[in-house]
């Protein structure tokens, strides 16, 4: 029976103790433990070893879990802000999101911690008394955290916990021990030389000619190699690079326009009054440094008043118009380009960031990628735009497509785009289009039909991919980018 | 955005005629109202701001009567005169300057009804009013009090009343400090010296807006005769409003009875008309409509026509422009049925020179085995500066930020590199990782005081990780752009002191282990990071 160098070790050092660990072969060999794992797999198959595998469960931490360590849970976040006074789930979903919000009420119910009362929650004396003291749930997190036993009486909490998503993690871990058989004992008894082999065949082996003499060690060839990954795009910039194309493809060119952009250009510019509720500051960044921008060409500035205050019969404010932000849409570029326009038709996209001063939770993320086409021409019209946007979203992978009326502010028609998702037998929103209102185009200057579109660029990933957790796009999970993503 | 909740039978009621549960979830989209769930005969619909007329089912009910064929054309909403008179006193300017008024005679309450009163006052003040600020709606028994009625201002311990759902007596501090309206919309009033009150002939009070009516007025199963009051800061608003809600009361057959405020007469539900060329309809939706179509389809969206000129029915407040109209044209031919029209367009494609330099750098750094990965922009001074051992620098900074997390945009790529090796100490050795992405830069020579700048940035994460090999990639790098690179010493708070160095636009050099302890790395790091070339 032919046995290789590490066999021959491992047998050897099985001679002195027949039963070990891999723990205790990893000692007594020196070996390292995928060497040990890999000859004592073959030395089971030869009959010279016994393995026995005991799998034990390992819990940890998953990611909500990290995130509840490390900011509380829900319903400890809920509970301080319940502490000096009421407040309604709306309140309280203002700043903690409403997901959040929502699975605390659960918990705090559960507890008998709150009380509802005219669409307000208040602490009960159990609530109070929690301000001072753990729930069980926060200690159970804690024990999981450093590794520790969950005793008897916490195993009820451990099992709700359990059964919140994405709280504990489950990893198995098995234990080897290897024992070797009477066959084992007697290969051994006639005798191991431990014939030394060489592995690496070195440049100064050809050189020398010393690779005659010596026996080189024969390989597994089968089996499994270290892992090693290829550099990636991100599995997202593979999504942005693909529309792109789409868009080059199809005739249009490339526009950017600025991140911290002012409101003229963001909201008064598209038509959007000044007290519109979009605008406000719970849906808008706006910024404290740098404050204010500099005018615009004076032409649009007056242009834009006037067909504000004309239509909407407000006081228009200069003011208002120049307080600075970050774009919550990149059509604020769109209109920055149409006082550009000379020679007709025009098409241009985007594809880029843009801001919406939201709590970050599995739905929403406070940035993300907005993708934008736009056709100017004098002849095109609502049917033009309707075959763009199915070729568009054809060469996107989505054949079946549907429009349905909408509304937005700076459009007329508008419309709602919707995708059959043929996975899910299930017509989803994708993206909204519209011709923009001559209110809007007028005063920059264009004399011509404005075909606009436009989607969220993440939501076309998380449709194909499935992705239930928005969030997982920007974790840069290396499990999830460094796997096959194609 | 508002979404309100209708029963099947119900909305079959108003229209007269039984509409299949899927025919009429389809038609209901089609023409704009889409329709997020059904669950039973309860149906969930999302209603678009430009429609304030569908906030209740009698809306959406007298829409789908002209959108089914069933009785197309305009509804003329008749009123009638009467004498109940408002007085507007002066005192009221200041606070909440403009109210107006109507009486509705010979209503029959029901569940469906108050229901529908209920949803509409809520989603109009949630959307129109601007969460009351700009409109609040009291809808009063109006038997209960005497003409004339007068809209006033007074001292809050002037005046005090029974509020509903209260049994005693308060006065306006009271019902600002402890009715939970009161609290909920003090706001609206903060630092008044005098509060706004509707007070009848005899002193008695139906409101105190925009916070709460009387228990004295509370609307009840036997009434017959509302009184209608809506007070704001826009008087375009609340006449607007005004008109949606009572048209609301006669499609269950109330009648309408006008009201004098102030020298005027309300509600005025007069009809506007536009002139409408239908040629315009070809130049903006593509299909070509004569006439007499043009007159069937609009009438199918409730507007009257004779000749060029389009009757736009009182609840209708967002025709703004000739294509408002021709939009319903559209929507009445049906989305459906306009035919998508392939038209070139002809005009030459190209990437932005930003990205198409971004892109070769990608691939360049691919090339090398390396891991793109794409982080957020917004973050806060915790995770920026003080973790790198850095002093806060010039940045763009958010004023309101909805939590801690997002309070400044990036200006290096480098902090959220870090936080991606932080998170990922279960995955395989080496992460070698970089990100081609966007940072913005304070610039007062913009028209908006900052620019975006694309920075390159790489760590190298490894047992072996070190200065020598990260600066390997970098000469590389600058090879393959033909570019000279000069690396002089220069220490930085977060690297190793005397392995870090700088070059035009970048640095390189070995992260400082206190640093990396902060991050909970386990791992040497060395990061380079670089102005885009």
């Amino acid at each position: 029976m032919s046995l290789t160098e590490h066999e021959k070790t491992i047998l050897l050092a099985l001679e002195k103790r027949p039963k070990q660990s891999t723990r205790e072969l990893i000692d007594s060999t020196n070996l390292p433990e995928a060497s040990i794992n890999r000859a004592s797999t073959w030395l089971l198959s030869k009959g010279l070893v016994d393995i026995k595998e005991t799998v034990k469960e390992k819990t940890g931490l998953d990611f909500e879990g990290k995130d509840y360590l490390a900011n509380g849970l829900p319903e400890r976040r809920v509970l301080e802000l319940l502490k000096t006074e009421k407040k309604s789930i709306s309140e309280l979903a203002d700043g903690l999101g409403h997901e959040t919000v929502k699975i605390a009420v659960v918990w705090l119910k559960k507890l008998n911690a709150i009380l509802i009362s005219e669409g307000k929650l208040e602490l009960t004396k159990v609530g109070r008394d929690y301000l001072k003291r753990r729930m069980p749930q926060e200690t159970v997190l804690e024990l999981v955290s450093h590794g520790k036993i969950i005793p008897k009486e916490l195993e009820g909490e451990m099992e709700r916990l359990k059964k919140r998503g994405h709280v504990l993690e489950f990893k198995e871990k098995t234990d080897r021990e290897i024992e070797l058989t009477i066959r084992g004992k007697e290969i051994i008894k006639k005798g191991i030389t431990t014939e030394k082999e060489v592995s690496q065949l070195t440049p100064e082996m050809l050189a020398t000619g010393k690779w005659k003499d010596i026996k080189l060690r024969e390989y597994d060839v089968e089996a499994l190699s270290p892992v090693v990954y290829p550099g990636k795009r991100h599995p997202f910039r593979k999504m942005i690079d693909e529309m792109r194309e789409v868009f080059i493809e199809m005739g249009f060119r490339e526009i950017k326009g600025p991140i911290v952009e002012s409101s003229f250009w963001n909201f008064d510019a598209l038509f959007v009054p000044q007290d519109h509720p979009g605008r406000e500051m719970q849906d808008t960044f706006y910024t404290k440094e740098p404050k204010e921008a500099a005018k615009p060409d004076a032409k649009y500035l007056e242009n834009v008043k006037k067909v504000h205050e004309e239509s909407w019969k407000y006081k228009w404010d200069q003011k208002k118009a120049l307080e600075l932000l970050l774009r919550t849409h990149t059509t604020a570029a769109t209109c920055r380009e149409l006082t550009k326009v000379k020679e007709l038709p025009v098409k241009v996209f985007s594809i880029d960031k843009v801001f919406r001063n939201e709590v970050l939770d599995y739905k929403h993320l406070p940035e993300f990628y907005q993708v934008e086409g736009i056709v100017v021409d004098k002849q095109a019209t609502l049917v033009d735009l309707f075959g763009i946007l199915k070729e568009f979203y054809s060469r996107l992978g989505f054949e079946k497509i549907r429009f349905q009326p909408s509304f937005f502010p700076y459009t007329e028609p508008s419309v709602e785009v919707q995708v059959y998702f043929e996975k899910k037998k299930k017509w989803m929103e994708l993206g909204g289009a519209g011709i923009f209102r001559k209110e809007v185009v007028r005063p920059l200057g264009v004399d011509a039909n404005v075909l606009a579109w436009g989607l969220g660029g993440e939501r076309p990933l998380m449709v194909i991919d499935d992705l239930e957790d928005i969030r997982i796009i920007y974790k840069n999970d290396l499990g999830w980018i460094r796997h096959g993503n194609d | 955005m508002a979404m309100i909740e209708i029963d099947y039978n119900d909305v079959c009621k108003l229209i007269g005629k039984k509409i299949e549960k899927e025919k009429l979830v389809d038609r209901l989209a089609m023409m704009g109202a889409g329709v997020e769930e059904v669950d039973g005969d309860k149906i969930f619909i999302e209603i678009l701001p430009n429609r304030p007329d569908w906030l209740s089912v009698e809306g959406l009910a007298r829409s789908l009567k002209g959108f089914l064929g069933v009785e197309p054309g305009l509804l003329d909403y008749k009123t009638v005169d009467g004498k109940i008179e408002v007085r507007v006193e002066k005192s009221v300017e200041k606070i909440r300057p403009y109210i107006v008024c109507a009486a509705i005679r010979g209503v029959k309450i029901d569940d469906a009804l108050i229901k529908s009163m209920m949803q509409i006052q809520e989603k109009l003040h949630e959307t129109f009013g601007r969460k009351r600020k700009k409109l609040a709606i009291g809808i009063h028994d109006l038997s209960k009090v005497v003409p004339p009625f007068t809209y006033k201002a007074v001292k809050s311990n002037e005046i005090s009343f029974v509020p509903l759902g209260m049994s005693k007596k308060m006065d306006l501090r009271e019902i600002l400090e402890q009715h939970p309206k009161g609290i909920d919309y003090a706001w609206i009033l903060e630092g008044a010296d005098a509060y706004p009150i509707i007070v009848d002939k005899n002193g008695d009070v139906l409101s105190f807006p925009p916070i709460i009516n009387g228990e004295l007025t509370k609307v009840r199963e036997e009434t017959t005769d509302l009184f209608i009051d809506m007070t704001g800061s826009s008087e375009k608003t609340l006449e607007e409003a005004l008109n949606i809600l009572v048209c609301m009361f006669a499609d269950r057959g109330a009648k309408i009875e006008r009201v004098k405020v102030s020298g005027k007469v309300l509600p005025d539900l007069s009809i506007r008309e536009k002139e409408v060329d239908f040629e315009n309809v070809e130049k903006l939706v593509g299909i070509s409509v004569d006439a007499t179509e043009g007159k069937k389809l609009l009438e199918k969206m409730g507007y009257g026509v004779a000749g060029k000129k389009v009757r736009i029915p009182c609840y209708r407040t967002d025709i703004l422009h000739e294509d408002d109209i021709i939009e319903d044209i559209a929507i009445a031919y049906g989305y459906e049925n306009l035919k998508p029209k392939k038209t070139m367009f002809p005009t030459i494609g190209s990437k932005h020179p930003e990205e198409v330099k971004a892109d070769k750098m990608r691939d360049a750094l691919i090339g090398f085995g390396l891991q793109e990965t794409m982080n957020l922009m917004l973050t806060n001074e915790e995770r920026h500066y003080a973790k790198l051992s850095l002093k806060d620098g010039r940045r763009v900074q958010i004023a309101n930020p909805k939590t801690k997390e997002t309070t400044m945009l990036r200006t290096s790529l480098l902090p959220s590199l870090l936080e991606v090796l932080s998170g990922n100490k279960h995955e395989k050795y080496p992460q070698n990782l970089f990100e081609v992405g966007d940072v913005v830069i304070i610039d007062e020579k913009e028209e908006t005081k900052a620019r975006t700048a694309k920075l390159v940035c790489i760590v190298f994460a490894d047992a072996d990780s070190n200065y020598t090999a990260a600066k390997s990639v970098l000469e590389a790098i600058f090879r393959e752009y033909n570019r000279k690179l000069e690396v002089k010493p220069k220490d930085q708070a977060f690297m190793i002191k005397g392995r870090a160095g700088e070059f035009s636009h970048g640095y390189i050099g070995e992260i400082n282990p206190s640093v990396l302890a902060r991050f909970e790395i386990e791992v040497p790091v060395t990061c380079l990071e670089f102005e885009l070339i």
